[in-house]
């Protein structure tokens, strides 16, 4: 009986978060084909940024509208009333989030690399794609993480800031990279050492974010 | 099964600037509480507790016979709470509401979910951001009440509401209230509502249980006395008496104990009675609070 609730509880989320989840894709699809078909140095430079934007704008209105809003306008309240602990709406929270979070993620960076592997694009370009998108990935997880285990809003309002910030580090440092940089133009692609550590390091950082907040929830007194 | 909807043995909570001490309270299957307090009084705190919202630092709560929080998830199933500040999904329709929660409770009652539908003016198909203050109140209370809950938990339900959406809310309490086997706590600081619809009566004041007992009991045991107090004739100072205001010649002397014989008492000490007074529940509050924060409370 519990688990079919939790189940009807992550419907609801997906529910409520289609236009979100709907908008992501149609949009991710159309800066993949401007970047990718549209001819130009400027439009493909202009459709990549446009497209790690998408991802970015995921992230903050998935966890924004399902996690921070239902605190916020105190819609928590009311799910809390329904014969659920605490701990599982936290979980059912996290489950749904990534869910909602990773389903277009997968579908738009997999269409992604399969239009480069297919076009004239260099090949080079598809390990800084993939450390890129993982960052995106780290974003996601530490600002749900966040929003899930901290009441705050200023927390959030900081993981945001930082998350954005932080992205423009990471490519400017990976591109200051010699193994990196000079790869990207290449035909091939090179998995330097610097672009494995990095997607190990966005990886571990996700998982080690999720379970820290999970061991937050568990230890926290307050839930509202 | 247990014949308490409602226990709390030695609770307590602290936060910084606020601390809920030492609450027992029992509130038996079957019966209607009044949780009456000033504003931070702690009646949401209290509340919130119960629902394992949040988590005492001390002491046993039951809902139901459930230990709460562990048994939280179970206690829930037969349990339906309001609170003034909870909200639904503002751009999802009341209809789409109606559907989850009937979704998720087996015992969802569909026929008293469309009565309550039009003895509100509610329309399924309406966002519930299109609604107002008291229809988001009553839709709130139609999600909860068509669960058919054993336990009602009300929490400042009625705040903000205009007197037609309150007369409308408070009636439907009521007739929820013919089911003999439901038990309602119900927290307000408007005496008036808890008058309406509780039983028992419990206030609460600074974080504490300052007195709880049925609504009769109360408004038998408080009375005001007005007396005439000649120029040389000093009030003794009498147990029961929970406040004494002195203007000229006129005393008035609030009392929560048997008045005839404090009336007597006051007589032979060479004062006259005027009036014995009946209290209404907001007075009985009011003294009550007052004489606890003084320390005057027998």
């Amino acid at each position: 009986m519990s688990q079919s609730i939790l189940g009807r509880l992550i419907l609801k989320d997906f529910y409520l978060a289609w236009p979100v989840l709907a908008g992501s894709l149609v949009l991710g699809v159309g800066t993949l084909v401007l970047a990718l078909f549209g001819g130009g140095q400027v439009t493909f430079y202009v459709g990549s940024v446009s497209f790690i934007c998408v991802l970015i704008l995921l992230n903050v209105f998935l966890v924004s509208s399902t996690v921070i809003q239902e605190k916020k306008d105190r819609v928590i309240l009311f799910v809390l009333s329904l014969p659920i602990s605490t701990t599982q709406y936290a979980l059912v929270k996290m489950v749904a989030s990534l869910l909602g979070f990773f389903i277009p993620f997968v579908i738009l960076g997999a269409t992604a690399f399969l239009v480069i592997d297919l076009t004239s694009i260099p090949h080079g370009l598809i390990p800084l794609t993939a450390a890129v998108m993982m960052y995106v990935c780290l974003y996601f997880c530490v600002f749900l993480a966040v929003a899930l285990a901290v009441e705050s809003p200023v927390w959030n309002t900081l993981v945001i800031i930082l998350g954005n910030v932080m992205l423009n580090f990471l490519i400017a440092w990976l591109l200051n990279r010699p193994a990196v940089g000079s790869a990207v133009k290449g035909h091939l692609a090179v998995w330097s050492p610097e672009i494995v550590g990095t997607l190990v390091v966005e990886t571990l950082g996700s998982i080690l974010a999720l379970v820290l907040s999970l061991l937050t929830i568990l230890r926290k007194k307050d839930f509202i | 099964m247990t014949d308490l909807a409602i226990e709390f043995r030695a609770v307590g909570k602290a936060y910084r600037f606020f601390t809920l001490s030492d609450v027992n309270l029992t509130l038996p299957c079957g019966q209607i509480m009044g949780l009456v307090g000033p504003n931070g009084a702690g009646k949401s705190t209290l509340i919130r507790i119960l629902m394992s919202l949040v988590r005492q630092d001390h002491g046993e709560v039951r809902v139901l016979g459930y230990a709460m929080p562990d048994e939280q998830a179970a206690a829930k199933w037969q349990v339906g709470y309001v609170s003034e500040d909870m909200r639904l999904y503002a751009y999802a329709t009341l209809g789409w509401h109606m559907k989850f929660v009937a979704s998720i409770y087996p015992g969802w009652d569909a026929p008293y979910a469309q009565t309550l539908l039009k003895r509100f003016n509610l329309r399924p198909e309406q966002q519930i951001k299109s609604l107002s203050h008291g229809e988001r109140a009553k839709a709130t209370l139609l999600l909860m009440l068509a669960r058919r809950p054993r336990l009602l938990v009300l929490d400042e339900p009625t705040t903000g509401l205009d007197p037609v959406a309150r007369h409308e809310m408070l009636t439907e309490l009521m007739d929820v209230l013919r089911d003999e086997r439901r038990a309602i706590l119900f927290s307000s600081h408007n005496t008036q509502d808890v008058e309406q619809i509780s039983d028992q009566i419990t206030f609460i004041d600074r974080g504490r249980i300052i007195d709880s007992s049925d609504k009769e009991t109360f408004i038998e045991q408080w009375h005001r006395l007005r007396l005439d107090v000649p120029d040389g004739v000093s009030l003794p100072t009498l147990p029961g008496a929970v406040d004494v205001a002195v203007s000229g010649r006129v005393a008035t002397v609030t009392t929560n104990a048997r008045s005839q014989e404090l009336a007597a008492a006051y007589a032979r000490a060479g004062a006259t009675i005027v009036e014995i007074q009946r209290m209404t529940l907001e007075e009985i509050f009011v003294a009550n609070v007052m004489a606890s924060r003084k320390g005057n409370l027998s």
